[in-house]
């Protein structure tokens, strides 16, 4: 009887390996969790392409979620299961979620696994971006690395105007052509939504919310290496005087503040962070010629490495582990693959055109309308191909950061865990006053009594002792 | 009126007349009846189960640093990685200088909502079921009820489309008058007033219909005897519409009551469209927490803004009982 049992769970084992290894052969689905308030409509389509490609190529497929910053909030705060996500400095926080060990840690897999992809991105991104304290937690996504913030101008307007539209601007020297645009356009030159101009702020590396910052024009001056709050920047504070007073001459729309943002028709100055070349040639937005003008500039820090990157949960198994590491190389190092990430299906969602020896995207309708997304969104902007309204040279762009000014503050991030209930404090009270500040609706120098009162109150002084200290201890290492 | 209840007694004691002992002491039997009834109940009974008392362990995230093990569960994570820490969660309400501001705005626009709340739609039942025609009381009624359908972000945009100071439709009549721009969302003097007009008009339709609910079920014969005896149509209203009403206004402003810490985040955040300058006068205890925790995105803050919330709420629910039943013993909620 004993013979008969060893017998049958021997024969049990046998089968189960066999069984086992005939799964090995079946592709590994991996969860994503990428950045997006919502799929774009040809996700499926798309995603089965990809998984079709990458199934032959590394036996790797995946499944697609799109989720916006609170999705990430709840996501990552209900132990929901998933094998890789977007992480970044501004949404699914990296720092915050390596250090409540979220990640796996991937400092050899990635060196043995994939020595491809290890190669294919620059050293001081793993040692900036990807890492803490030393350990890597994430696969940084190369694209713009640091933040240089541009004005998108109206070419034909401003050049009628008699203005010539130069590469660089001081922020303060947009007022005459404000000026020239009002009173012959009568129209807002710099109508604008609650949230301002996009990146406005990004002159300072931001340590805690919108209150704390060490601006990067510091560097290599006597206050280097010191946490400050935002009123102690004089850059960002003279944008805010001046913001205002555009506003009181009837610049910016008076209702900036309270409108969510400006429609695609409306004709007026917008602000992001690009790259040279990024603005370009004809947009949709607002019909117009447009020349990005550059304003501030490339700077360089943890905040802007860590723009896009991907990072595998801490409680995946290691197979699933190296399945996305797998998936990210092909990302990293196969453009055709890429290609189909970020622009979808050739003959369907995009053509490949030859511009000036270059092979560039144009997209369909199907393409523009069906599967658009910001490029990061999917894995490297940079293995992507580039579209034929903007060329632009990748190379030439990462040889541009070799003058970027380097933030002095290294990797250092802030753990906020001990001061967490005064962050949570001054929060709300800079959501009281962000949306007015970046609009120009608020007085700056009447109100900054009153706001730096209520920061006090909130224990802005305590976070700033407590960053400095954590900052001090890590440049003393 | 008493709540009707859900297990009957024994109908010979029901029926036995009070103050004489029953006739045959008999043992309660579990009856057909009862058993139908409690099927009936058992929907509710779930619901309240499943969504109000289980999650009730929840308040464990306001005395606790709630962080997550990957892969270990929710339990796991809240009951053993995450570390207790006393009061602590409670500490972010009090540290921001507008938190009596914060209170302030809360009761007193809780305040005012009651009032409106009790009287206004207990006065619109009356007149529109004195109105002769029936379709035109159904019109009104219809009307008034319109708004509790509409989200608060749709009457956002309409508020909006009111105030907007550049294109908005009072500016633009203002202006053509020859009068200056008002920039609405930047006068904190306004804005009491358009929330309670605002919140009167989207609610009051619904607890309208309640009262209209109640009058038409009060005796006919009563208003007929009224007539003869030569009342006039307020004589009426005073002496049988109103003493009727009584019960459920009073368990209406009990329920009220016990909600005057909360106040609805849609009319407060959305409606002002979170416009910093006017804050002092429409940020309540919900907007707070949900700004505070915007960033932090720590479940124990929210927690324990909720725990405090509900806390006083239920003692000013319950105080509130206390009172009433001192005024009218029959009115009492519990």
């Amino acid at each position: 009887m004993k013979k008969l049992v060893s017998l049958i769970l021997a024969l049990a084992l046998v089968l189960s390996m066999g069984l086992c290894t005939a799964q090995a052969d079946e592709p590994i689905k991996i969860v994503w969790w990428v950045y997006g308030s919502e799929a774009p409509i040809d996700t499926q389509l798309v995603v089965d392409a990809a998984n079709a490609y990458s199934a032959e190529k590394i036996g790797v497929t995946v499944e697609l979620l799109f989720l916006d910053e609170e999705g990430f909030n709840r996501e990552m705060n209900s132990d929901t299961y998933f094998d890789m996500t977007f992480t970044c400095d501004w949404a699914n926080d990296f720092a915050s979620n390596a250090y409540n060990e979220n990640f796996y840690d991937i400092t050899e897999l990635v060196k043995t696994e994939t020595p491809a992809l290890y190669a294919a991105i620059d050293q001081k991104y793993w040692d900036v971006a990807g890492s803490l304290n030393g350990v890597i937690y994430a696969v940084p996504t190369l694209k713009d690395m640091a933040s240089q913030q541009f004005f998108r101008m109206d070419k034909e307007r401003y050049e009628a105007l008699g203005f010539t539209l130069p590469e660089y601007i001081e922020f303060r020297d947009l007022e005459p052509m404000l000026k020239a645009y009002k009173e012959t356009y009568n129209e807002y030159p710099m109508a604008m939504g609650k949230g301002g101009l996009t990146g406005m702020t990004n002159s300072a590396q931001w340590i805690a919310g919108s209150y704390l910052c060490s601006p990067y024009h510091l560097a290599g001056t006597e206050r280097e290496n010191q946490i400050i709050p935002f009123w102690e920047d004089e850059v960002l504070m003279e944008r805010y005087q001046l913001l205002h007073k555009w506003y009181e001459l009837g610049y910016i729309n008076p209702d900036a503040a309270t409108v969510e943002s400006q429609g695609k028709e409306v004709r007026t100055i917008r602000s992001g962070s690009a790259w040279p070349g990024y603005y370009a040639g004809h947009t949709s937005w607002g019909d117009m010629e447009v020349q990005g003008v550059c304003y501030a500039g490339p700077f360089m820090s943890t905040a802007t490495m860590r723009g896009a990157m991907n990072a595998i949960n801490v409680a995946a198994p290691e197979k699933n582990a190296i399945a996305c590491l797998k998936y990210l190389e092909l990302l990293n190092t196969d453009r055709t693959f890429r290609d189909i990430l970020r622009f979808g299906i050739e003959g369907t969602h995009f053509n490949y055109v030859d511009v000036d020896g270059v092979k560039a995207v144009k997209r369909t309708e199907q393409g523009t309308n069906n599967w658009s997304m910001d490029g990061f969104v999917t894995g490297s902007v940079v293995n992507a191909s580039v579209t034929s309204d903007a060329i632009y040279h990748w190379d030439e762009i990462f040889k541009g950061y070799e003058n970027a000014l380097v933030s002095t503050l290294g990797t250092f991030s802030f753990n906020k865990e001990d001061v967490e209930a005064e962050c949570a404090a001054c929060s709300a009270v800079m959501a009281k006053y962000n949306s007015e500040l970046y609009t120009g609706t608020l007085d700056i120098d009447e109100m900054l009594p009153q706001i730096k009162a209520e920061l006090e109150q909130a224990g802005i002084y305590e976070i700033q002792k407590e960053a400095q200290r954590q900052l001090d201890e890590y440049l003393g290492k | 009126m008493a709540l009707v209840p859900i297990f009957r007694k024994n109908p010979e004691e029901a029926l036995s007349i009070k103050g004489e002992a029953p006739i045959k002491k008999k043992r309660r039997r579990f009856t057909w009846d009862d058993f139908e009834l409690t099927l009936l109940s058992l929907p509710t009974v779930v619901w309240f189960i499943a969504f109000c008392y289980i999650p009730l362990f929840g308040i464990v995230f306001a005395f606790k640093n709630y962080k997550v093990k990957r892969g270990k569960g929710f339990l796991y994570s809240l009951f053993v990685n995450s570390k207790w820490v006393g009061l602590k969660n409670f500490r972010f309400l009090f540290l921001s200088s507008d938190i009596w501001n914060i209170f302030r705005n809360t009761l007193c626009y809780n305040f005012v909502f009651i009032l409106i709340g009790v009287t206004l739609p207990v006065a619109l039942a009356i007149m529109i079921t004195q109105l002769r025609s029936r379709r035109l009381a159904k019109v009104c009624q219809t009307a008034v009820f319109m708004p509790h359908f509409l989200s608060w972000v749709v009457i956002s945009y309409f508020v909006f489309a009111f105030l907007s100071t550049d294109m908005g439709l009072l500016n633009t009549i203002i202006t053509s008058l020859g009068g200056e721009r008002i920039r609405w969302y930047q006068e904190k003097a306004y804005w009491p007033y358009i929330l309670v007009f605002i919140n009167t008009w989207k609610t009051f339709g619904y607890s309208m219909v309640v009262y209209m609910a109640t009058i038409t079920g009060i005796d006919q014969s009563l208003y007929e005897s009224a007539v003869i005896d030569g009342a006039t149509k307020w004589q009426q209203c005073k002496g049988i519409t109103i003493p009727m009403l009584r019960p459920v206004i009073s368990i209406m402003f009990i329920l009220n009551v016990g909600n005057i810490f909360s106040t609805d985040f849609g009319l407060f955040y959305q409606v002002t469209r979170d416009s910093g300058s006017i804050i002092d006068v429409t940020q309540t205890l919900d907007v707070y927490v949900y700004k505070a925790t915007m960033e932090s995105n720590n479940y124990g803050f929210s927690a324990a803004a909720s725990l405090l919330q509900n806390t006083l709420g239920c003692i000013m629910l319950i105080t509130a009982n206390l009172v009433v039943k001192k005024i009218d013993p029959d009115s009492g909620l519990f």
